[in-house]
């Protein structure tokens, strides 16, 4: 059984009086193994950001079902979605989202303490996510003391600390130096080869050429879709230029 | 010619845009310039000369007029600097699409002339037209016959004017300043700069508890009025400066300490409790304690001066027991040549013969004597009538009082006790031993206490630090020997004192103190004759009672008033700093609120606990301040007691009157600033 389940999600926005109607998301389906590394593609305004809201419980979908391990996410009632994504869902945001309030480690332990678990539970878990991420010595400092790339580990570090049943990315790399980006993609990589499920979404081709699979959206739909297979890196971000080189040119799904 | 009118179309819109900062800052130029110009009119108002006592209304309101001005200057710079920080992004955006230094200083000032100049024409038409309302309330508070008619006061229309364009062009030269010194790169960042974490100030912490307790220790252990005078303002700057150390060290230091328990801390509630407050003590700290020392200073001057007002009738029946009172001091044991000692007796009678020559009915008369004179306590019931001898330092200094039994009935209205030659009965709760003695080498003389009476309506009492004593004896004869035992043990023996008491029929008004004080001292009145027949004396007065109600309300009711105005005008800036500390906090939370919730935190939640953080920092003050107001209970009661107001009672009523109309006041604001919040925030 796939992990998620997306089955032709439609999502119409309407402005307040009822006049225009925008479409984000005309029909989508896909779905992502347990275990996999999932990019979905698309310019400004394809609904990316639309999907990931729907995903992550933070919007309902017009129309669809939206199945996590099985279960319908777009039946949750209000009252448990908060818990429902704290316990489920880890995310990681092109801007970090940390708040400036807490210390680093504070930061991380947030889900956990919003779940009420005991404080040595906290700590058992945040030695080895925080040795892993390579924050281990920063855990005392402030978000504002920090690096971009230190604030973006800190923010996987609070995605993972629940061990979720679904990393989901939103532009991770977007507000990151190219050194960073490198390291948090192969940390992504590793966190993926660890069994970790991750759906990122992105318009860098490159970060999108470490993922196991990409998935392009156009117009509010799923357009295309590239396997890794046996490629590299570098192997499968030449196909994702192409792919987009295509999108952009305005080619037809398949060709 | 579209050229000239883009500035001032431009500073139109931004004030619209920011009406959220401009209307309060508006807001204020408008109350504070109405308020200014409602004094300077009563201060200038040429026909209040004519009414007894308004002299000290004038001088009150010369006072309070420098207070506004001054506090006004301050909490327009506050509101000013804090609107310019909101704008700076705005401004920055203007310098970078091509508004030189120049253009930008010409729209502020274009926008300093609509604000401020409608502000202050705004305020003055508010002014003039609260100025009657304002004088009818004040009139009936100070008892005077009410005017008609509407009047203008052109001279305080140009002060209030000239004082209030200087400030707003004042604030201006500011903004222009600082436009002049900032980048627009900097302009443009400047409201996203990281916020550091506080540090923890233990000296400050400590100063801040030591300074704290000391003011609230000096305030609690004040037993008289001098004293509490001579320390009051020690009291007072120390509470201030440990009301600051609290809110900005002590708090913090607090919160660390409970951050610091890892069990305690990382609970839901606490986890965003604690740090929220650490991160919003360390940025509203300063504002959080000027709101709770201007609500304290509002409510102690309102509580105070309402007591006074309130407590005058009682303060004037005991000092003046009588319409008219005639007090004379002299010496029965030795006159000048030839002359009789003073007798009480033909100087009342002759005051009732000339009271009813001018037409007043006498009803009633009454006189009584006594002996006073300072003792040094050597011991309980051991009084040395001798200051040389030295009994060190916490030596206590005690006014005694002879009066007869006759006198104690004529006070008390209390059956005499029947007393023998030697015993005294003492008046008043004090604790004395069997026997009495007073002495100083070869005088002494002791009494046997024989029981204890009511207290006695002393109103002849004039605060001092000598703590009083007032014994009865048997007889007048007896006072006499009191007195002459001083007579031999000073050098410069004391007075003895007489008092005569007239009481007029259907009593006395303000319209009767010019008939009355002619009586007296009139061309052909009493004190123009001649006055051998009463004997030799010292000194003799003549104290009415209208003119001392007159002269009290107008004293009592002009400090009232100056509390109350200056009470409003408190509250104005306590509502002003708590309104733009809302509206700057909507903002930052407004990006927390959004992480937390992604991040797992249900709507309900958050918005729970940023319910409970702003409740905090709005209600922490005031709940300081009535503390403070608690622990300086005592210090008031002592200074009303420098205006003889004595009544406990009246002065707790006026305090909890005052700090309930005062919370009710304040939650009204918080109800009304915390929708803004909210609607920022969601």
């Amino acid at each position: 059984m796939p992990i998620l389940q997306v089955s032709n999600v439609k999502k119409i926005y309407t402005t307040r009086f009822g006049g225009t109607q925008v479409q984000a998301l005309s029909d989508v389906t896909f779905s992502v193994e347990k275990g996999e590394y999932v990019a979905i593609m698309g310019e400004s305004g394809s609904g990316k950001t639309t999907l990931l809201n729907i995903l992550a419980a933070l919007d309902k979908p017009t129309s669809g079902q939206v199945l996590l391990n099985g279960m319908d996410i777009v039946a949750i009632r209000e009252k448990d979605i908060a818990a429902f994504r704290r316990d489920n869902l880890g995310f990681v945001f092109q801007d970090f989202n940390l708040l400036d309030t807490f210390s680093v480690q504070d930061n991380i332990l947030l889900p956990l303490v919003l779940s009420g678990r005991p404080f040595r539970e906290m700590e058992e878990k945040l030695k080895p996510l925080a040795a892993q991420l390579g924050i281990a010595d920063i855990l005392k400092k402030y978000p504002y003391e920090i690096s971009g790339g230190q604030k973006q580990r800190t923010a996987v570090a609070r995605a993972l600390i629940t061990a979720p049943q679904l990393v989901l990315a939103d532009e991770p790399t977007g507000a990151l130096d190219s050194k960073a980006t490198d390291s948090l993609l192969r940390l992504f990589a590793q966190i993926n080869a660890a069994g970790q499920t991750i759906l990122m979404v992105t318009h860098s081709a490159k970060a999108a050429s470490h993922a196991g699979r990409v998935l392009f959206i156009r117009d509010g739909q799923v357009f295309h879709q590239l396997y890794r297979g046996e490629s590299t890196d570098s192997q499968l971000y030449q196909k994702i230029a192409d792919t987009l080189t295509l999108l952009a040119t305005g080619g037809e799904a398949g060709a | 010619m579209r050229k000239k009118s883009l500035y001032p179309r431009l500073a139109g819109q931004n004030i619209i845009k920011n009406r959220r900062f401009f209307v309060p800052y508006g807001l204020t130029v408008l109350g504070t310039s109405a308020a200014f110009y409602i004094m300077s009119a009563l201060v200038f108002d040429p026909g209040a000369k004519e009414l007894r006592g308004y002299q000290y209304v004038q001088s009150m309101m010369v006072l309070g007029m420098f207070i506004a001005g001054l506090f006004t200057a301050a909490i327009l710079f506050y509101t000013n600097s804090f609107l310019m920080k909101q704008r700076r992004r705005e401004l920055g955006l203007y310098n970078i699409l091509g508004m030189g230094k120049g253009n930008l200083a010409r729209l502020l000032c274009y926008e300093s002339l609509f604000i401020g100049g409608g502000g202050i024409v705004s305020g003055l038409l508010v002014g003039m037209l609260f100025h009657k309302l304002v004088t009818l309330f004040l009139y009936q508070m100070l008892r005077f016959d009410v005017p008609f008619g509407i009047t203008i006061s052109v001279p305080a229309i140009v002060l209030t004017a000239v004082i209030f364009v200087l400030l707003v062009l004042a604030t201006l030269v500011v903004n222009l300043l600082r436009i002049r010194v900032s980048s627009p790169v900097q302009m443009l960042q400047s409201t996203s700069q990281g916020e550091r974490e506080p540090r923890t100030k233990w000296l400050m912490t400590l100063v801040g508890i030591l300074s704290l307790g000391a003011g609230y220790w000096i305030a609690i252990t004040a037993d008289d009025p001098i004293s509490a005078l001579a320390m009051y303002f020690l009291a007072v700057f120390l509470v201030i400066l440990g009301t600051y150390c609290l809110f900005t060290a002590v708090s913090i230091s607090v919160l660390k300490l409970l951050r610091a328990n890892k069990k305690f801390y990382y609970q839901t509630s606490h986890f965003i409790g604690i740090s929220g407050m650490l991160y919003r003590m360390k940025r509203n700290a300063v504002g959080l304690a000027n709101i709770c020392i201007l609500s304290t200073m509002v409510m102690v001057m309102v509580s105070g001066t309402l007591s006074l007002y309130l407590g005058t009738g009682e303060i004037i029946d005991a000092q003046y027991p009588a319409d008219v009172n005639l007090t004379a001091q002299y010496d029965p044991l030795t006159t000048e040549e030839g002359a009789t000692p003073f007798q009480g007796q033909p100087m009342l009678d002759r005051s009732v013969r000339a009271l009813q020559d001018a037409g007043f009915a006498v009803a009633d008369t009454d006189s009584i004597r006594y002996a006073t004179f300072a003792v040094q306590q050597a011991g309980t019931g051991d009084f040395l009538l001798d200051f040389e001898t030295d009994l060190g330092p916490d030596a206590v200094r005690r006014t005694i009082y002879f009066i007869s039994a006759d006198t104690y009935t004529a006070l008390t209205g209390e059956a005499a006790p029947t007393l023998a030659e030697g015993e005294v009965v003492v008046c008043g709760g004090e604790s004395l031993p069997d026997t009495i003695t007073f002495r100083d080498g070869d005088v002494e003389a002791t009494y046997q206490l024989a029981g204890r009476a009511a207290e006695i309506p002393m109103f002849f009492w004039t605060p001092d630090e000598y703590e009083p004593l007032c014994l009865v004896v048997g007889s007048e004869a007896a006072v006499d020997e009191a007195y002459a035992m001083q007579h031999a043990a000073y050098a410069n023996p004391y007075d003895m004192y007489w008092r005569g008491l007239i009481q007029i029929e259907d009593g006395t008004s303000e319209a009767d103190v010019e008939a009355l004080d002619g009586v007296f001292w009139g061309e052909s009145g009493l004190f123009a004759g001649p006055m051998e027949d009463v004997g030799y004396y010292y000194s003799l007065s003549v104290d009415l009672k209208a003119a001392a109600e007159a002269d009290g309300y107008a004293m009592a009711g002009g400090f009232l008033f100056l509390g109350i105005v200056l009470g409003v005008i408190f509250l104005m800036a306590t509502v002003l700093i708590i309104y733009y500390k809302q509206v700057s906090e909507g903002y930052e939370d407004r990006r927390r609120f959004e992480i937390m919730q992604q991040v797992g935190l249900t709507r309900a939640e958050v918005r729970a606990s940023i319910r409970s953080q702003v409740l905090m920092v709005f209600f922490l003050p005031i709940a300081v301040a009535a503390i403070h107001i608690l622990f300086d209970f005592n210090m008031v009661v002592q200074l009303l007691e420098l205006f003889s107001l004595r009544n406990v009672l009246l002065t707790a009523l006026c305090t909890l009157d005052t700090v309930l109309v005062f919370f009710i006041v304040y939650g009204a604001v918080y109800l009304l600033t915390a929708r803004t919040y909210y609607k920022i925030v969601s």
